[in-house]
């Protein structure tokens, strides 16, 4: 029968042939913490590296930390960072605001009085915590709307407050400038990575990068891939153990097979794999996310 | 869109033994012999791969500390494990076009 040089659309048995079997190295084993990161993994990592260089440091640990230079991992100590910060004390006295309020914490009794005779500016502040009583709030009300009428803006004395208050502005603004504001800068970006979620559900399994590159490098050469836990994971803790299983699962999350296999595939589910106890043998995995970031 | 396959990763409870880790997966693999490359940056591994007689490749930060025992290769990134691999197995076709997509040789 003469060859007409087409080819069969049935998959042919080349499919399940390993090329690489006179290879030297024929299975790569890669640490799944060498070649994989994830968002909470590095705060955690880094988290324990400012406390280790912290112990290294002094020896003991510093009662009343810099809050610029230690990194916070809790919501309070980043609030309390915040409202420590020189730039917002100052803040917060030229406008008779209680910062103690935002804490959650009682007022001192000499800001009680600082209270009740507060300026309109941080009332008109829709989160305002210090509470106003209905009898100023009338009289300001009215303060206002006699002086609207009459035409005068310094009769009363809640326009004299808020020029009072805008002049102080200008000073604090002026000091401020002089010393700089990048404590305050620093701060708020701890607090934004701080927002960042830092549950196993929310984050992402994290390729290094060329991590894509060279996998699919090794499929090409037809080596296998395999990730391996580090020992330390399950010395660490229950927890870190539990993450770290959550991280790798992540991976089987990846869509499913489609019905046309490509080569790889084919040859990767042909494979015949020894059963264990402890690692489960699963179907291969397509990681569309690592083809994405080495394509990119 | 490239996909990669991964052939073998853990499920279930983890092992803490790195001669069970390395045992395992290779078995899973279908890889009795040695011809296996363990890349890590954890010392335990590293030390059990080169007793098993493993080929080894450390991972190592430049300014990680230096491993009390010597591994087969030493590389800073993980990118630099495919050098590792031709290395050890040869460049190939693949690899030799692959580099030669851009400057097709003509005159």
């Amino acid at each position: 029968m003469m060859d007409l040089g087409g080819y069969s659309t049935k998959e042919s048995k080349s499919s399940s042939l390993r090329m690489g079997k006179n290879l030297k190295i024929q299975v790569v084993l890669f640490n799944f913490a060498t070649v994989s990161s994830s968002i909470s993994s590095e705060k955690l990592s880094s988290a324990a590296n400012s406390s280790n260089h912290q112990l290294k440091a002094g020896g003991t640990t510093n009662p009343n930390p810099n809050p610029n230079e230690v990194m916070l991992t809790t919501p309070k100590k980043l609030l309390e960072s915040v409202v420590d910060n020189h730039v917002v004390k100052d803040m917060a006295n030229i406008l008779n605001f209680d910062l103690n309020a935002v804490l959650g914490k009682s007022p001192p009794p000499s800001t009680a009085t600082a209270t009740a005779t507060a300026t309109t500016i941080p009332k008109t502040k829709s989160d305002n915590p210090i509470p106003q009583s209905s009898t100023d709030e009338i009289r300001n009300k009215y303060a206002a709307l006699l002086s609207k009428k009459l035409g005068t803006t310094t009769s009363n004395s809640s326009a004299t407050n808020i020029t009072e208050t805008i002049s102080n502005l200008a000073s604090a603004k002026s000091a401020i400038l002089s010393k700089g504001d990048a404590s305050l800068n620093a701060t708020a970006k701890a607090l934004a990575s701080s927002q960042a979620p830092l549950n196993v559900e929310s984050s992402r399994w994290l390729a290094v990068s060329g991590v894509g590159t060279l996998f699919e490098f090794l499929n090409k050469r037809s080596m296998k891939v395999a990730l391996i836990p580090s020992p330390s994971v399950h010395c660490a803790s229950p927890e870190t153990e539990i993450q770290t299983l959550k991280e790798m699962a992540k991976v089987s999350e990846a869509p499913p097979l489609p019905a046309a296999l490509g080569l790889m595939d084919a040859a990767a589910l042909a494979r015949g794999m020894a059963h264990n106890t402890n690692y489960t043998n699963i179907p291969p995995i397509c990681l569309t996310s690592l083809g994405s970031s080495s394509s990119s | 869109m490239t996909r990669v396959v991964i052939d073998f990763f853990p499920q279930g409870r983890l092992e803490s033994c790195p001669l069970k880790i390395l045992k395992s997966a290779c078995e899973s693999c279908g890889v009795t012999d040695e011809r296996v490359l363990v890349v890590s940056d954890s010392d335990e591994l590293l030390l059990q791969a080169r007793d098993l007689n493993f080929y080894s490749c450390h991972v190592r930060q430049p300014n990680d500390r230096h491993p009390s025992f010597t591994t087969n290769y030493t590389v800073e990134t993980v990118e630099e494990v495919e050098e590792v691999i031709n290395a050890i197995n040869g460049v190939s076709f693949n690899t030799v076009f692959k580099s030669r997509t851009t400057d097709f040789g003509g005159v």
